[in-house]
């Protein structure tokens, strides 16, 4: 009896100092319930994630008649003011949420710092008034270096600016890091969110939010959630469709997972989010914080990747002398350049790039009067090179497709 | 082997429960025995009691200009009374941030300085459109901004203002404010001064509902939504998707607004520190944390930190624009500046101070998802 007493004492001293415990009860699914019922909930992220579609949508329609012409419209869609009705979906529409709102805004990177905030707002709202009152306009002449219009990709109409970028992708690929990847990585799973107030406690004592099946710390996860899945038509098991449930994170893990260099990082992150949120459920702190880790890295990466893939694609474009082509996938990898900013090195917990160190990449792009139209080859592969560096993959595994 | 197996198991179930509890526990409450009598005291009477009765005498001040205005309108006498205003304007910035007991029970905050004021109400008052300020919805049609509106207005000249105000339904009005502010600020002072002092100093304990639990929430509660919020983050559009410069408290007379911004400021680091009414020191909540740091043999002062944060706050608030609205209008990117910096020190009263102090935050930002 004395021995079990010890042991016992001292898986009771172990537990003291990790508060953990190992008998989680994991799902395959994201399936959680109390009481018979689901307390998972993300509605807030589904909107805003459909509301980031319709803008989008809207700024890369160039057809005549596109609600492009609309710039007020454009900019209630980014802003959903009250009063102003500009979705095509009428629940958004009724929604009281909006994209600019949770744009660099996460709790950790932005509650002391709405100087950046205010200058990502800006590059998003520049870009949405560029595309409706500089390139749309445009639409029907052709580009040229410092002439705003349209080019011809491999048979594709593109329509560009003068520098040669297209604002609309601006406004895509940097949501994807100010709006999802800040808001989950550094909102929703940091502790300064999950535990805030009296999360914790509540949590343990399995207090619910008024009126609700879930706790304050389980809503929270379920947000982060939310952010990469929310708009999946199976959100419980979104693994097989992924890349196909927005056009945003949830479709840029999807190119990655493509790619054989990274295959399984869906499956790894689902399977976090899984544990993290089982943990919640079961008080271990400990655990859901290590998931969130392993999220905040994964999620991280797909931003880096896509930003040094899209460098490496248009540095073989312009190297097989097409440069137009190269003016797309530039576009593309500036949004996902700016959302460097918003990932997380769970070393430092900082972004990978500061502002100045993106606003640097961004000038050496296209800082020169006509932009893209001179960026070099050497400029391309220089700047893949540096983001790369910072992470653990290279740019030969994030450059191509295989 | 089965039995001792499970009876193991038990056993460390028990000890998870206990040491799950544990976790929880702030454990070094049990030697804090800090004279929060002491501190107590030392608020009243040298901090919040005198604070009051600068702000009643000055608005007494507020009343007596505004009786010579009556018996003579004129523009001289608009600038006197514009002067009475500014002074019980800025004495009120070192009160605000007490609303607890008497201040509470009638909701003076609210009542002296809800702002935006409502323009479209006052002005059909001043033209004889029947109010009354006991209405809970006229606390905006009321207090410093309404005072602020009616003695400034929008573009028109002082005699113009002047005659404005003439008129009997005017004159009745202005009165009505201003008998309302002195009447609120005199209630609380007196009843801070005959009952509420002894029950305040007496509540020394360390529940929810002691006073220093109480009063810690409601100036932190007055930090993060009346000064960071009101006066710098909402003009400066924090919370809104653009900056909204007609948000500035003394908004018709907005030269003022940051005089008042560092008056509250300056009032509310003044407390921190302990310093009182006529720059005596006592106990106080910096203290209180140094002493919970000693006791914890901590490697680095939290008030060491929070006193740096409120140095580079007043520093960014320095370097504004003596007109918030002007500021916002042409450099917002300075105003948000400002509010980061006030901002940075919300974590550290809010977190880092309640924590060390074993206060429970009874309020809670929500993201609205």
């Amino acid at each position: 009896m004395k021995k079990v007493l010890s042991l016992a004492l001292g898986c009771g001293l172990l537990l003291f100092n990790s508060c953990t415990s190992d008998d989680l009860e994991v799902p395959t699914t994201y399936s959680f319930e109390r009481d018979g019922l689901s307390t998972i909930s993300f509605t807030g992220q589904t909107d805003r994630i459909r509301m980031a579609t319709e803008l989008t949508d809207a700024l890369g329609n160039f057809d005549e008649g596109s609600i492009q012409s609309d710039l007020t419209r454009l900019q209630d869609m980014f802003n959903n003011p009250e009063g102003a009705d500009p979705f095509g979906d009428t629940a958004l529409n009724s929604s009281t949420k909006s994209v600019s709102g949770k744009v660099a805004a996460s709790q950790d990177y932005f509650a002391s710092n709405t100087v950046e905030q205010a200058i990502y707002r800006q590059v998003l709202n520049d870009a949405i008034i560029e595309s409706s009152a500089v390139v749309y306009p445009a639409r029907n002449t052709a580009a040229s270096a410092g002439v705003p219009g349209q080019i011809n990709d491999s048979g594709t109409a593109r329509y560009i600016n003068a520098k040669g970028i297209e604002p609309d992708q601006i406004v895509e690929k940097s949501l994807i890091g100010a709006l999802m990847a800040d808001q989950m990585l550094n909102n929703y799973l940091s502790t300064s969110v999950l535990d805030q107030g009296s999360n914790r406690a509540d949590n343990d004592a399995g207090i619910l939010v008024d009126g609700k099946p879930y706790t304050n710390m389980e809503h929270k996860w379920d947000e982060a959630f939310g952010y990469l899945f929310g708009n999946a038509s199976t959100p419980s098991d979104p693994v097989a469709e992924i890349g196909t449930s927005d056009l945003f994170l949830n479709k840029y893990l999807g190119r990655v997972e493509g790619d054989s260099d990274f295959a399984g990082i869906t499956q790894d992150i689902f399977d976090a989010l899984i544990k993290g949120r089982a943990a919640i459920v079961a008080g271990d702190y400990e655990e859901r914080d290590l998931q969130a880790s392993l999220i905040r890295d994964a999620v991280s990466d797909v931003i880096g990747i896509r930003a040094v893939y899209y460098l490496a694609a248009a540095q073989r474009e312009i190297e097989a002398d097409n440069r137009l082509a190269a003016f797309h996938d530039l576009s593309e990898g500036i949004g996902f350049i700016n959302s460097l900013r918003f990932t997380r090195n769970t070393t430092t917990d900082e972004p990978y790039f500061t502002t100045a160190e993106i606003q640097d990449i961004n000038d050496r792009l296209y800082g020169a009067d006509d932009g893209l139209w001179s960026v070099d080859t050497a400029t391309l592969e220089t700047l893949a090179e540096e983001i790369a560096a910072r992470f653990d993959w290279t740019v030969a595994q994030a450059a191509t497709i295989n | 082997m089965k039995t001792s197996i499970g009876s193991i198991l038990s056993l460390i179930t028990i000890a998870v429960l206990l040491t799950s509890t544990a976790c929880n526990d702030n454990n070094t409450t049990a030697t804090d025995t800090y004279d929060r009598s002491e501190m107590l005291a030392h608020w009243a009477d040298n901090i919040i009691i005198p604070s009051y009765t600068a702000y009643t005498d000055d608005l007494a001040g507020l009343e007596e200009s505004l009786a010579t205005f009556n018996e003579g309108p004129s523009t001289d006498h608009l600038a006197a009374l514009r002067q009475s205003l500014d002074q019980a304007y800025t004495s009120w910035q070192r009160v605000s941030m007490y609303e607890i007991g008497p201040a509470e029970a009638v909701a003076l905050r609210s009542h002296a300085n809800t702002y935006p004021t409502d323009v479209n109400s006052i002005d059909a008052a001043l033209d004889g459109v029947a109010f009354d300020l006991e209405l809970i919805s006229t606390i905006d049609q009321q207090g410093f901004p309404a005072l602020d509106y009616l003695l400034y207005q929008g573009d028109i000249s002082d005699a113009a203002i002047v005659e404005r105000l003439s008129t009997p339904a005017a004159a009745a009005y202005l009165q009505a404010v201003v008998g309302r502010l002195a009447n609120l600020g005199r209630e609380v002072a007196l009843q801070w001064v005959t009952s509420y002092r002894n029950d305040f100093v007496a509540a020394s304990g360390n529940s929810a509902t002691s006073s220093v639990d109480l009063l810690v929430n409601d100036i932190i509660f007055y930090y993060e939504k009346h000064l960071r919020a009101g006066k710098v983050g909402i003009p400066a559009g924090v919370f809104s998707d653009k900056p909204l410069p007609d948000r500035v408290e003394s908004l018709h007379n907005s030269g003022q607004s940051k005089k008042y911004l560092k008056t509250a400021l300056s009032a509310f680091e003044d407390f921190l520190n302990g310093v009182a009414q006529d720059g005596s020191r006592g106990p106080s909540l910096m203290d209180y944390s140094d002493y919970l740091d000693d006791i914890r043999e901590a490697d680095s002062k939290l008030s060491d930190i929070i006193r740096d944060q409120v140095t580079s706050a007043v520093a960014t608030i320095d370097g504004l624009d003596s007109d918030l609205a002007a500021q916002v209008e042409n450099d917002n990117l300075k105003m948000l500046g400002a509010y980061d910096n006030l901002q940075r020190l919300v974590p550290l009263l809010k977190i880092d101070m309640v924590q060390s102090m074993g206060v429970n935050i009874d309020f809670i930002d929500t993201d609205g998802d």
